[in-house]
Parts: C-alpha cells; sequence; structure tokens
C-alpha cells in the first residue's frame, strides 16, 4: 500500500474547513430561523442519540 | 432567541430536547453553578449531541454535598464514579465526579469545583437563559469563544464558529479581544470570522 501522507493532510484540512462553511451556514439559519423551526430539526438528532 | 447583553439575559421559545430537560432537572437542584463548554453551543442550537455536560460549582463542604446528593438521589440521579457520598467528596476535590439518571449513563453530568480564574468568571458573568417557565446558568459568550479558542480542536473551534456566527452582532468585542489575548489564541480567531 503506497499513502501519500501529505494528500492525506490536505484532504482532512479540506474536510474541516467544509464542516466550518456547514457550521457558519447552520447557525444563520439559526439566526434567521424561529427558536421553534430550527430546534425541531435539532432535536431530531439529538433525541436519537439518547432513546 | 434573544440576548439582552445588558441584563445578561438569554431568552428562547425552543422545543426543548431530552438533553435540555436532563440539564434542567439537574440544575434544578443546585444553589449556585454555571454551565460550560459544549452544552453552552447545543443549547443554542449547533447540531451535534454529547455525552456529557460541563457544569461548575463554587467550592462546597461536606454537609453541602450531602445534602445535593440526598436531592439528586430524590430525583432519580445516581453518581458513575462511586455510591458513597464521602468517596464522592474526596474525589470531587480532585477531579470531576459524573452523575446521570439511574440506569442510564448517558447523558451525564461532569460535577465540577470552580478552581481557576477562568471558570471564576464565567460564574461572576454567567448568563441567564430562559426556556418557558424554566430557567439555567450558562457561562458567557465572550469566554466560551475564547475558551474554545484555547481548547483548539476541531470540534472546539466549529463550537466557537457556531457561538461567533450566532451571536456575533451582540457580543462585547472588546472583552472578547481582551480574553483572547489573555488566552494566546489571536492566531485562532480568522477561523471563526
Amino acid at each position: 500500500m503506497n499513502i501519500n501522507l501529505e494528500e492525506l493532510e490536505k484532504e482532512k484540512q479540506k474536510n474541516f474547513e467544509e464542516r466550518l462553511a456547514f457550521v457558519e451556514l447552520w447557525a444563520n439559519y439559526v439566526k434567521n430561523n424561529s427558536d421553534e423551526v430550527w430546534s425541531e430539526q435539532q432535536n431530531l438528532l439529538i433525541n436519537s442519540q439518547y432513546s | 432567541m434573544n440576548y439582552d447583553i445588558e441584563k445578561r439575559e438569554l431568552i428562547m421559545s425552543k422545543k426543548v430536547n431530552e438533553l435540555d430537560v436532563f440539564v434542567l432537572d439537574f440544575v434544578n437542584l443546585l444553589k449556585e453553578y454555571v454551565l460550560v463548554s459544549g452544552y453552552v453551543s447545543i443549547l443554542t442550537g449547533r447540531s451535534r449531541a454529547t455525552e456529557d455536560i460541563d457544569l461548575l460549582i463554587p467550592p462546597l463542604n461536606i454537609k453541602e454535598f450531602e445534602e445535593y446528593w440526598k436531592n439528586f438521589e430524590k430525583a432519580g440521579f445516581e453518581c458513575l464514579n462511586t455510591f458513597k457520598p464521602d468517596e464522592a467528596f474526596s474525589m470531587l476535590k480532585e477531579h470531576a465526579i459524573r452523575f446521570a439518571k439511574k440506569g442510564k449513563p448517558i447523558p451525564n453530568m461532569e460535577f465540577k469545583l470552580i478552581t481557576n480564574d477562568v471558570q471564576k468568571y464565567s460564574l461572576h458573568h454567567k448568563i441567564k437563559v430562559i426556556l418557558g417557565k424554566r430557567q439555567m446558568f450558562i457561562s458567557p459568550f465572550e469566554m466560551q469563544i475564547a475558551y474554545k479558542l484555547f481548547l483548539g480542536s476541531e470540534k472546539d473551534l466549529e463550537d466557537a464558529k457556531h457561538l461567533y456566527v450566532l451571536f456575533k452582532e451582540k457580543l462585547n468585542k472588546k472583552e472578547l479581544l481582551s480574553l483572547i489575548d489573555k488566552l494566546d489564541v489571536k492566531d485562532k480567531l480568522k477561523l471563526i470570522q
């Protein structure tokens, strides 16, 4: 197996930048919608973790 | 949600989830505390869950701790570290101890004594969150953002970014920059802006 660490590192960085972009998108969604609207979506994710 | 920086008050009309209910039920039993770290971001909408919630309390004596212990048990909570309150109290002097609903280790409350100035700052500048008829106290957003930058993992930076984007118009910028400076994380600020 030939692993290119430099390429993996770039991929990791790109992944992180994409996640940060999503965090920004979602934070703006929370900001621009009512608590009832965003929390309904968030609760689907959170409640599924503890049931 | 409506954040009033002067009153240090956040009014929310979100639909509470199982994690919120767990936290509200636990903090209802405490006299003085502040919730810190990841839960602050999650409460305000971050799209992730967590297995533990970080909670800080001022130093207390064994009598006060035993009183808490009785109330935790009555409310259906148990300590995950030990069944003995005196042992738990000794542990608390050294490290955090965890409480969860009986027979259900996740989620759990990481119960920790305040020992340093960052933690004292969080308690003294805490924000009251009003959720319908219930309330809780959380660490100020400026400290949360600065401290998450200091912790520096990808998850921490994402939590910091969430709070920064959500509250950037209402943050005390001077205070934020001062805390960022004190924690020596100026270089990470660009990641969340």
